[in-house]
């Protein structure tokens, strides 16, 4: 049962999860999980590439930033977390 | 002698860097050959998605039923006889609209100006909220001969026009789009209005403040009689301003829309 936590396993299992938000669960639980993966894992880009996979699915062309306009929102949270995740330190005791 | 010198600190960017540096420079390029990488990618997820969602509306339906059977049976019994009520009184309005609609052909005949159309129904693979953006993606496609622009209708309600076609599925944006203008008509007042979707089945439309509107008043498409596009559901107007506000709505819950009709060989 170890590699249930194997880091790359969990990987999978993220993106998958992920996957399945951008085709069967509502918008906001892709913004959710992605959040999370973000913070979780080491340059979540995957986050990236669902957020321009929703938008290649699900957008038209009127919206504000054109079609591509949640791909952009999550790239700017994925540099956000980038930075964020440099400037939190943890302390183990 | 040896002496020691202090290294020089290292000015080079971390791996990191030039990792996320690469990403943005990708990331530009992606931005600037959307056209060209969407229309590829747009085919593959498309084709990808189909099977993922028909599997999902069947178990979607599946789990409605399940739902049912443990709910208790007393709210059943008081959910029958409502329902029962109900549909009393859908019938005795459905006589009504037979009539009128046997009367509204009869005219149309009179004046050499029969219905052409032909509608086929579709279901709806994915509506809002699953989609941020106002869009269904329905189940037929170009297989089944559309081609873009086809009107879309629920019951007498037009929701919206086909904007994408791929093989298996469309894309349907709906009239309600963030910025999405259509001429329309307040039918109790017969006034012609432009109004603006709002997102979420919601329309906004400006109106001279002298202009007599209630709200409830419905909105027809010009051209397609006895089709509704929305009704009024508040008006704003402030005593200074020569304009008043007013929202309107989809008569339809675009959450629970599971079937539409898409008109084919419109002229």
């Amino acid at each position: 049962m170890s590699f249930l936590l194997n880091k790359h396993f969990l990987r999978i299992l993220a993106n998958l999860l992920v996957l399945a938000s951008v085709f069967i669960l509502p918008w906001w639980t892709l913004f959710l999980l992605s959040i999370f993966f973000l913070f979780y894992f080491h340059l979540y880009l995957e986050a990236v590439l669902a957020a321009w996979f929703f938008d290649i699915l699900y957008s038209t062309e009127s919206w504000f930033l054109g079609m591509y306009w949640v791909t952009f929102v999550m790239f700017l949270i994925f540099l956000l977390s980038e930075f964020l995740k440099r400037k939190i330190i943890f302390i183990n005791d | 002698m040896t002496m020691n010198y202090l290294r020089p600190a290292d000015k080079r960017p971390k791996r990191a860097t030039k990792f996320l540096i690469v990403v943005v420079f990708l990331v530009l390029i992606a931005f600037f050959f959307s056209g060209a990488i969407g229309s590829l990618g747009k085919n593959f997820l498309n084709s990808l998605g189909f099977p993922v969602w028909k599997a999902g509306l069947a178990s979607s339906e599946k789990f409605y039923y399940l739902g049912s059977f443990f709910s208790s049976r007393i709210k059943q019994a008081e959910e029958i006889r409502v329902l029962k009520d109900e549909l009393l009184l859908a019938n005795l309005n459905l006589k009504e609209f037979e009539s009128m609609a046997e009367e509204n052909r009869n005219l149309k005949a009179l004046l050499n100006r029969e219905d052409n159309q032909e509608a086929i129904s579709a279901s709806v693979l994915v509506r809002p909220p699953q989609s941020l953006y106002d869009v269904f993606i329905i189940d037929i496609g170009r297989r089944h001969g559309l081609v873009g622009g086809e009107k879309v209708f629920v019951e007498n309600v037009l929701l919206g026009f086909v904007d994408e076609v791929f093989n298996k599925t469309s894309k349907v944006k709906i009239v309600s789009s963030p910025g999405f203008e259509i001429s329309a008509f307040i039918e109790r007042v017969n006034l012609p209005v432009v109004v603006v979707g709002r997102g979420g089945g919601n329309f906004q439309a400006s109106l001279p403040q002298e202009v007599e509107v209630e709200v409830g008043d419905f909105l027809v498409v010009p051209g397609l009689p006895q089709k509704l596009l929305g009704q009024i559901e508040e008006v704003e107007q402030t005593e200074t301003g020569s304009f008043k506000k007013i929202l309107f709505r989809l008569p339809v819950n675009l959450s629970e829309i599971r079937w539409v009709a898409v008109e084919i060989g419109a002229d």
